[in-house]
């Protein structure tokens, strides 16, 4: 087990320090990388502009020195300086963050109950509670996130962080609900449930012990992705509930083309859907019944 | 069940004929302006109306439909082609190229879909020209989404690879490419032909965000993403409802998942 759970954590460690990497080179890569704004000021005369560009080559460094040089500042809590916004990466992120995860935590807990909760009934109740819960979850799954949101403004009755919480949760709730319901459909027909019933027991014992816990490490499997789906659907839902999150920020930081805090934020998402998968994975084996 | 995949079949093939047929069912085209009927309400002459700069609606509506529909399974071929080589070679060779392939499926899958499609639309150009945004979304849904079919079909060339006529026909002396064309590809069709139907309505749905933040195909050219985006103006959307036209895409999208299996998982 522990060594699984090493296993697992420098598995998400090297993936993101790899993507990290990926990202580095893209962003070195880019079109438009290290272009200095003077270089089209027409005050400038060519023998001004070729200097400048022999300067700017004289400083460049390595993909891999450049990136090393990022993870040692990293590790002292500086991201450098966002070239859209003349501010510290660390600051915005810092600032915007706490509207993401609260939006993220409060979206994914009531998508998760609402899911749940449909789920157990339509595994228990009759046919057409099972077709009508059913083809809601398909439209919902049917709509980009961005409509999901735009038709929360629609409603126009929450404000901008309610909304997005609003709609992260209609995004989770469909995935959640036909997931769970595949599983619940399954162990609902085990000649354990069928004997569990014949012997009498309640049904808030029935759920709980026969139904819920044989499928909770096959659901908590679906919370690492539940969280990945979140976040990436917290961009067009901030952006449109005007949510000030980094959901918002990455938008604005991809239009203004600051790649180094679009890649911040990228990476620190996936540190965050990561460690939830792995969250996930250890406990999933401690929630299963003996 | 069948019923559905049926009407499921039909509805996407309207819908597509009728994309294909835009020419002769909204002559005016996508991009020319009306000036003097901007905004207009549904006549004989503009069956949806026209948009603010006076173009006609159903046309941007069948030729957006167009470019979403021949362009999101060609996008989705790649991926699954891609995801097929990547996924088979990892099954098939086992060791260190598996371990290798996991690990980049592992990178794509990590990182939330949509954050990738951000980070990496931006880091190309974003001021081109209509038809190159229009090649550059496309492309790059095919080239960013192959890891999720990579790892369902590595799974299925494991399992496929351990049969006993897997076996049999190795010990026979059968070669790999043998194999792979006779034994796997054949027994991996229904896998890979799930996910390549699969992947159309996610790639779909993610160049309607794209396009709904403004980073998908550009104007004038329509798609979906951007006939979408015109859906934020609410008060001229509450005022004229027939503007609610693009969201036909959720007839699109439904009929794609209704013809695979029901119970996928749309993880994206």
């Amino acid at each position: 087990m522990r060594a699984r759970l090493i296993h697992s954590i420098t598995t998400v460690i090297l993936t993101v320090l790899l993507g990290g990497l990926i990202a580095a080179a893209l962003v070195r890569h880019a079109p438009g990388f290290g272009v200095d704004e003077r270089e089209f000021d027409a005050r400038y005369s060519p023998d001004s502009v070729r200097r400048i560009r022999r300067e700017a080559k004289s400083s460049e460094r390595g993909v891999l020195a450049d990136y090393w040089r990022f993870l040692s500042r990293a590790v002292t809590g500086d991201l450098g300086v966002s070239a859209s916004f003349h501010r510290p990466v660390a600051a915005l992120i810092a600032e915007r963050f706490p509207a993401t995860l609260a939006a993220v935590g409060a979206g994914l807990g009531l998508g998760w109950v609402l899911g749940m909760l449909f789920a157990l009934a339509a595994a228990l109740s009759r046919p057409a509670f099972d077709i009508c819960a059913g083809a809601m979850a398909a439209f919902l799954l049917c709509l980009p996130s961005s409509v999901l949101a735009l038709s929360m403004g629609l409603a126009g009755r929450l404000d901008g962080k309610k909304a997005a919480a609003a709609v992260i949760a209609l995004v989770i709730f469909p995935r959640v609900f036909r997931y769970a319901r595949a599983i619940l459909g399954r162990v609902a027909g085990a000649p354990h449930v069928l004997m569990a019933r014949a012997r009498g027991v309640g049904p808030g014992r029935l759920v709980w012990a026969h139904l819920v816990r044989p499928c909770a490490p096959a659901m908590l499997a679906l919370f690492g992705v539940s969280v990945s789906v979140a976040f990436g659907a917290a961009i067009p839902i901030e952006v449109l509930c005007d949510s000030p999150g980094l959901g918002q920020l990455a938008w604005q930081a991809a239009l203004k083309r600051d790649l180094p805090l679009l890649v911040d934020i990228t990476l620190l998402v996936s540190l965050v859907a990561g460690a939830s998968g792995l969250a996930a994975e250890i406990v999933g084996p401690a929630t299963a019944p003996s | 069940m069948k019923y559905l995949r049926r009407m499921a079949m039909a509805l996407l093939a309207v819908i597509y004929l009728a994309a294909l047929l835009a020419g002769w069912l909204a002559p005016a085209g996508y991009a020319r302006q009306f000036r003097d009927s901007p905004a207009a309400k549904p006549s004989a002459l503009f069956w949806l109306g026209t948009d603010e700069l006076g173009r006609d609606s159903l046309a941007r509506l069948l030729h957006g439909s167009r470019v979403s529909l021949s362009l999101a399974p060609a996008a989705a071929a790649l991926a699954t082609v891609i995801g097929a080589a990547a996924g088979i070679s990892a099954g098939i060779w086992g060791g260190w190229i598996d371990t290798g392939l996991a690990r980049v499926m592992d990178l794509f899958l990590s990182v939330p879909w949509l954050f990738l499609l951000l980070s990496v639309r931006a880091v190309l150009p974003l001021n081109v020209r209509p038809l190159e945004s229009l090649g550059i979304t496309f492309l790059l849904l095919g080239l960013l989404g192959w890891a999720g079919p990579a790892r369902v079909l590595r799974s299925a060339a494991r399992e496929i690879t351990g049969e006993d006529f897997m076996i049999q026909a190795r010990a026979r002396g059968c070669s790999r490419v043998h194999l792979l064309t006779h034994h796997l590809l054949p027994n991996l069709a229904p896998v890979l032909a799930a996910q390549f139907w699969m992947s159309i309505p996610i790639f779909i749905l993610s160049e309607a965000n794209l396009g709904f933040l403004g980073l998908g195909v550009s104007q004038p050219l329509p798609s979906w993403g951007n006939l979408l985006a015109g859906l934020q103006n609410v008060d001229a959307v509450v005022s004229c409802p027939w503007r609610l036209a693009p969201l036909a895409l959720l007839l699109v999208v439904m009929a794609c998942f209704h013809l695979i299996v029901p119970m996928e998982d749309f993880s994206k």
